[in-house]
């Protein structure tokens, strides 16, 4: 008990005291987090600064940095956030990127068929309880899934019988603990979903049915205290070691 | 990522935030039960809000005050001082929401106090003072436990007031509600289980010493056993 209390004051006192180098705060949406970490040593290798990654929402990281959080890059899961600030003059417009893409795809459980073109795809959405997707009014994945179910004209036929999530990943949740027997999520979710084969990719939808691409913006942020190494952290996000792990994680890296 | 950070940190929040609500909410119970105040309701009910409010919100407003162009946080960095995305406001947020909680307890414990006894100390010649240490207090000890214990527990289960004004920075200000929250979007299963883990023991150790702590309230000297 006593070494333990020893060890717990140690911690804090030495987590409190840390030298201050130079660091630079990197705010990144939710589905960005295991590449990013993965990429942590790298990227601070090639600004010459400690990254924190401040994970969340793109909704919730758009608010902070709106309330003068002090945030040095902004990467969002949706254009509109970053519009947003753009507009406002909180990002600065000629270090903006569109840095990835994303597509997304029907799943299912790992015994469902896959699925071949639209009008099998309009069976399985007739036959199936459920549908899991994002809360179209607050999550990007589900604001697209409506968006491509409506260019096919599909939406009616499923809009009484979604369950709307919190976020994708929750959606991805329902599909995988069996709750609902189909869901519509990013394919970079569903690639990443663990354990591995807990849910099967039964249909990819074409991008072109959507009137918005789904792109992942970069930005450095207006107020930044030091945007030499801001600058360097997105040309770093643009360089090969970053893109070979976004491809990876299953992003499309224009 | 490592799972010690966010142990370590989430319990460093919650030991200040308690050590700071304990002081405020006994300190408020202590002026609202024994002086009439005026706009008593207004400033109780104001004290009520974080209660009420889902906690994104209570987050959202603390982030309007405490931001670079807020009031408070305006002020602050003209000082040079920086609240938002470091682990105080993971304080204050933890501080602002288990208030309530510490606040209400204390104010039913104190009520609960026989006003006879302090009326004879009174007689005796006691001061104010030492009456509420030596008399008020210990019997309302209880009810006090009571509320630092829930107010503890609130502290370190607090997400949507954290997630929005601390922020969620690994090693820096990701607790574990945070940690996990992270985790399960990273779809690494393994350390949301562990964190998960850790929290259900952090919960039985608290229960574990809180009713140490009763027994020896009501039983003094036979805790021994």
């Amino acid at each position: 008990m006593k070494t333990g209390m020893t060890v717990l004051v140690l911690a804090i006192v030495v987590t409190a005291v840390l030298p201050a180098a130079p660091e630079i705060t990197l705010s990144a949406a939710a589905s960005l987090t295991t590449v990013l970490q993965d990429l942590e040593v790298p990227a601070e290798a090639s600004c010459g600064a400690k990254v924190l990654l401040n994970l969340g929402a793109s909704g919730t990281l758009r608010r902070q940095i709106e309330e003068g959080a002090p945030v040095d890059v902004f990467f969002s899961a949706a254009r509109l956030d970053m519009d947003q600030l753009q507009k406002k003059g909180l990002v600065i417009p000629e270090t903006r990127v569109d840095l990835l893409g994303n597509s997304l795809v029907l799943v299912g459980g790992p015994e469902a068929r896959p699925v071949t073109g639209k009008g099998e795809l309009r069976a399985v959405l007739q036959s199936a309880s459920v549908l899991a997707i994002g809360d179209p009014e607050a999550v990007p994945a589900g604001r697209y899934a409506r968006e491509a179910l409506s260019a096919w004209g599909l939406w009616d036929l499923v809009a009484s019988k979604t369950a709307h999530a919190g976020s994708v990943r929750e959606a991805l949740q329902f599909v995988q603990s069996g709750s609902a027997p189909v869901g519509i999520v990013f394919k970079t979710d569903a690639t990443s979903a663990a354990p591995a084969g807990s849910v099967k990719v039964l249909f990819s939808f074409p991008n072109e049915i959507l009137s918005t691409p789904i792109v992942y913006p970069v930005a450095v942020v207006s107020a930044t205290s030091d945007r030499a190494a801001a600058e360097k952290l997105v040309q770093f996000l643009r360089g090969d070691t970053a893109r070979q792990a976004f491809r990876a994680a299953g992003f499309t890296v224009p | 990522m490592s799972v010690f950070a966010p142990i370590l940190l989430s319990l460093k929040v919650a030991a200040v935030a308690t050590v700071i609500t304990f002081l405020a909410g006994l300190g408020l119970a202590r002026i609202f039960a024994a002086r009439r105040v005026p706009l008593r309701s207004v400033w109780e009910g104001l004290l009520l809000l974080p209660l009420v409010f889902p906690p994104t919100i209570t987050g959202y407003l603390l982030l309007v005050v405490l931001g670079r162009r807020g009031l408070l946080g305006g002020l602050l960095a003209h000082a040079g001082l920086q609240v938002v995305f470091t682990w105080t406001a993971a304080v204050i947020a933890s501080f602002i929401v288990s208030l309530p909680l510490m606040y209400q307890n204390c104010k039913a414990a104190l009520r609960s106090v026989e006003p006879q006894y302090a009326g004879a100390a009174r007689t005796l010649g006691v001061s104010e003072g030492r009456i509420f240490r030596r008399i008020t207090l210990p019997i309302a000890a209880p009810g006090i436990l009571a509320g630092t214990a829930l107010s503890f527990a609130r502290a370190l289960g607090e997400f949507g007031a954290t997630l929005m004004t601390a922020g969620n920075i690994p090693g820096r200000t990701q607790t574990i509600p945070l940690a996990i929250y992270s985790a399960v979007e990273g779809g690494r299963t393994r350390d949301a289980n562990i964190l998960l883990g850790v929290t259900v023991v952090i919960s039985f150790v608290l229960v574990a010493v809180v009713g140490w702590a009763e027994r020896r309230m009501f039983f003094p000297g036979r805790d021994s056993r």
